[in-house]
């Protein structure tokens, strides 16, 4: 870089910055004038926005584009969400599309080795798979995918093959929040939005780590408390985390304990007679497990609630917990505090759980029977890992039993909706869902001749490879079933590619036009920037162009009532596009087209999204977005509560108006707690966490490389207790191998490292490929969210070699798991 | 290679706030901007690529930086060096 650019470059950094230092709030920030990076002189330096390819918090970045690469990243000024800021990951997300090994060209397998091929050819192969049996095809995708990207391979599975096969990873990170929800309010998705983090005084982080998960959210928090806000931070967890640090109280509790912690909260609150009689009389009512257990549950009454929380007094709590009797007296008095405001997060902790929804309806009612519930601040919030596991994976509907916009398969009104919108004969929907994460693969690894009924599946935008749990039972031993085929879309290689049958190259983030949904329902939108490199080519044109070609081999799925292809698209003067070719596809905005047929969907659940070109203009739109008198659309931060949501009457002050019982009330559970399904013992004897670390976004497969953040965190580890490893006799930084009854993995053990697992409990992230750590992850799930629980299992160490004895340069940094070899 | 503005976010008593300045002050990739009350805006021009960690770990560990958002970086360089488009002149190692 010449002086004069780089004078230049200087000059727009700090511009950025003295921006993004003055704009402590956001309506300071929109409100202030400040300067916009993109409105500084031109050096040929194209600006756009685009929110950040990374985590669910949503941010907003304006991306800097020269000779056609991106070359430089700027916190957006005008996002409301990250206000000019942004961390370790989004500042280097520019970097995620320039690694070396790029998926450049069609693959198919050929024995051990792949052999380039052409776009036609894989289409053709496609087709094939489809037409072997549509109901034994299967889409797997994810909440990166954008929400055209899982509108269109929903219709292609749900109006097009009639098997409703499709589910998103989103099962494996959010499906108990979900259903939490449903069970509670009626209605999926978080009441709240972020701004509640600016109005509470008290935050609780249920198994939640947001200092490294969601960074710029709990930048947020920090950012309240060093202007002289008293907020007081509480961390429940299994385990110390850098948000443990600037919490005011850390709870420690025992694995799956959360549901006896918040029944005992619930338990002082009514024997002390401090719940919100008033909050609870008018707007909730009681709810309990049925037999057989179902989502909804059956109804009781607040004397038979009472009674089943008795069990639950302090000491019992204290028994089950480990959690100070005064820790949890603590906590029942926080919620009895009206004056107070009170936001609880939380994510995975909650979410991977053999108990996911009874834990996330239990924190829902915790909040609800002490009235902290709908004034801004006072917020049950669940956050999500993905860009737009809210945008596609919910609202969508590309999981297994869903439809568009909260419908679901199993419902007979929906199913006619759907048939309508799409212009499909009826009955062309499937009435039974289809197979969720853990069945699908399960049916896929199973020999068809034995009921494995799903013989491909087609993998885009994530690496279950990497992330399924139990992996060998689940992922790896489909790979020898010779009649089952592995289709992968992806921007690298990955651990899912390397045994895929056909790897197809796909455009990523600003390569394409997008829209993600973030975990406060705000709808985002951007336009392609770049080019992909190569053949690569959106994933939404693979799903058209994979349509298309079963089309035009007379497949009558990919064809509505009147004959017409299923994604036909068409100009203003009413002539089809022919968007299934590569080179007519960005000759109009697919995006838009499939967005505005979508939009058609939203309504029924109060989930209105505006016309496309609204995101265009706007840093995102939190839903219900619904259109005022004067023609403009305004957003809403705060759903069933009168003075935000336009859906609840005047003069209600609350209403959940898709409630389960039909009267406008939400649900109170009483859920036991019940022990996970696999505690350590004499022959495992530890429990096993995994989870995420800041560097890395997920399996590493972008940021792996990116070099600043590989080189942050280059490997995995095993987070051992001194005294643990004192009594095993294992020292800092030496291998060691962890066994579980499913797998092993060798790794090096990290002593007071970032975090700190308690005695008796070791913690192994997931974002490294040479170490798969769910090689020995357990797949039991959630009965009703099917949710694998990746946060606790019995595990055991060994020691493999004194630490002198191990190579001390990258190379000792080699792992090994158990992978057994493709047949 | 890469510039990044920066944002720290200090803490302490203002004489600590000043042996932090003094510090940042002597630092040559470093210019300061401006202090918006506790926030203060600064561009890293760094010379090799990682330099940043380096530096905001500095940051936390004086005591006296709470927290280093990331306003704006420009690797330039660094996308020309990966997509093997950088010539020497234009890439000092
Ligand atoms: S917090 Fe999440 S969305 Fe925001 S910059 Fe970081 S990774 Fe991106």
């Amino acid at each position: 870089m010449n002086i004069q650019r780089r004078t230049f470059v200087q000059w727009a950094a700090m511009a950025a910055a003295t921006a993004a230092a003055r704009s402590s709030s956001a309506r300071e920030a929109s409100s202030a004038g400040l300067p916009d990076v993109a409105a500084r002189p031109d050096d040929g330096t194209r600006w756009d926005k685009a929110p950040c390819r990374f985590c669910g918090t949503g941010c907003h970045v304006q991306v800097g584009v020269k000779g056609g690469k991106v070359v430089a990243i700027a916190a957006d000024q005008q996002a409301e969400v990250n206000r000019g800021l942004l961390c370790v990951k989004g500042y280097h997300v520019g970097l995620a599309l320039y690694g070396k090994d790029r998926l450049r060209t069609p693959l198919l397998r050929k024995g051990e080795k792949y052999e380039p091929i052409s776009w036609d050819k894989a289409l053709d192969i496609i087709a094939e798979r489809v037409e072997k049996g549509p109901k034994g095809f299967a889409i797997y995708g994810s909440g990166q995918w954008t929400i055209p990207e899982g509108y269109a391979a929903q219709k292609f599975i749900k109006g097009g093959l009639s098997c409703n096969h499709i589910d998103p990873n989103a099962r494996l990170c959010m499906a108990s929040a979900v259903t939490g929800f449903l069970a509670t309010y009626g209605v999926d998705e978080p009441a709240g939005c972020y701004d509640d983090l600016d109005e509470c005084n008290v935050l609780i982080l249920w198994g939640n780590n947001p200092a490294e998960m969601h960074p710029i959210l709990f930048s947020r928090v920090l950012d309240r408390r060093a202007r002289g806000d008293e907020i007081e931070i509480i961390d429940i967890g299994t385990r110390r985390t850098r948000s443990t640090a600037h919490a005011q109280h850390y709870l420690e509790m025992r694995p799956q304990t959360d549901l006896a912690i918040a029944n005992g909260i619930a338990h002082l609150l009514i024997e002390s007679g401090r719940y919100d009689k008033q909050f609870v009389e008018k707007h909730c009512a009681f709810r309990a497990d049925s037999d057989p257990p179902s989502l909804p549950g059956q109804a009781i009454d607040f004397e038979t609630y009472r009674k089943s929380l008795a069990e639950y007094t302090p000491a019992r709590v204290e028994e089950i917990s480990g959690i100070p009797q005064t820790q949890l007296r603590m906590l029942a008095d926080r919620f009895a505090d009206r004056k107070r405001r009170i936001t609880s997060l939380w994510c995975m902790g909650m979410n991977q759980h053999t108990r996911g929804t009874a834990i996330n309806t239990l924190v829902h009612g915790i909040h609800l029977l002490s009235g902290h519930f709908g004034r801004p601040g006072d917020a049950p919030t669940s956050l999500t890992g993905q860009p737009s596991a809210c945008g596609t994976a919910r609202e969508v509907g590309t999981l297994a039993h869903l439809l568009p916009g909260g419908r679901l398969v199993a419902n007979a009104d929906h199913r006619k909706q759907a048939e309508e919108i799409w212009n499909l004969p009826a009955g062309r929907v499937f009435d039974k869902p289809g197979y969720h994460t853990v069945a699908m693969w399960e049916k896929f690894c199973t020999p068809t001749k034995s009921g494995g009924d799903i013989h491909t599946i087609w993998v885009q935008v994530t690496n279950p490879g990497q992330t399924l749990p139990n992996r060998n039972k689940l992922f790896l031993a489909s790979r020898s079933e010779s009649d089952k085929f592995l289709i992968v879309s992806d921007v690298y290689p990955t651990a899912t590619t390397r045994l895929a049958d056909l790897i197809l190259p796909s455009s990523m983030w600003v390569e394409k036009n997008g829209m993600f949904g973030n975990s406060e329902r705000r709808t985002q939108q951007w336009f392609k920037q770049v080019d992909p490199p190569g053949d690569a080519r959106d994933d939404c044109w693979q799903i058209i162009a994979a349509a298309r070609r079963l089309y035009d081999r007379g497949f009558e799925g990919m064809k509505d009532k009147d004959g017409k292809f299923l994604f036909d698209v068409r100009a203003e003067d009413g002539k089809s596009i022919p968007v299934w070719n590569w080179k007519s596809y960005y000759d109009t905005n697919v995006d838009r087209h499939l967005f505005e047929e979508y939009r058609q969907f939203s309504r029924l659940k109060h989930k209105d999204l505006a016309p496309y070109d609204e995101y265009v203009k706007a840093r995102g739109l939190r839903w219900p977005v619904v259109q005022q008198p004067d023609g403009s659309w305004r957003e809403t931060r705060f759903r069933f509560s009168e003075f935000d949501d336009p859906y609840v009457e005047k003069g209600k002050e609350f209403d959940f108006y898709h409630s389960t019982t039909k009267d406008g009330r939400a649900q109170i559970w009483f859920r036991p707690y019940d022990a996970p399904p696999e505690m350590p013992d004499k022959e495992f004897p530890l429990w096993l966490c995994t989870g995420r670390v800041i560097e890395h976004w997920h399996t590493g497969t972008m940021t792996m490389r990116i070099e600043p953040l590989r080189r942050a965190m280059p490997t995995s580890y095993v987070e051992v207790h001194r005294d643990d490893a004192k009594q095993l006799g294992i020292s800092d930084g030496e291998m060691v191998r962890i066994e579980t009854r499913r797998g092993m993995l060798e790794t090096r053990v990290w002593i007071d490292g970032r975090g700190a697992p308690p005695r008796g409990s070791i913690f192994v992230p997931f974002f490294d490929e040479s170490q798969l750590i769910n090689d020995l992850t357990l797949d039991a799930h959630d009965p009703f969210s099917k949710q694998p629980d990746f946060k606790k299992c019995a595990a055991r160490i060994r020691r493999i070699a004194p630490a002198s004895d191990a190579p001390a340069s990258d190379g000792g940094q080699q792992a090994t798991t158990s992978q057994p070899e493709r047949g | 290679m890469p510039t990044f503005g920066l944002v720290l976010a200090l803490k302490g008593r203002s004489d600590e706030r000043e042996q932090v300045l003094t510090w940042l002050r002597a630092d040559p990739r470093v210019q300061l901007g401006p202090l918006e009350q506790h926030r203060l805006a600064l561009v890293l021009d760094t010379q090799t690529a990682n330099e940043e960690a380096a530096f905001i770990e500095r940051c936390m560990l004086s005591g006296c930086v709470r927290q280093v958002d990331i306003a704006y970086a420009n690797f330039e360089d660094l996308v020309a060096f990966a997509t093997g488009e950088e010539t020497p002149d234009e890439h000092p190692a």
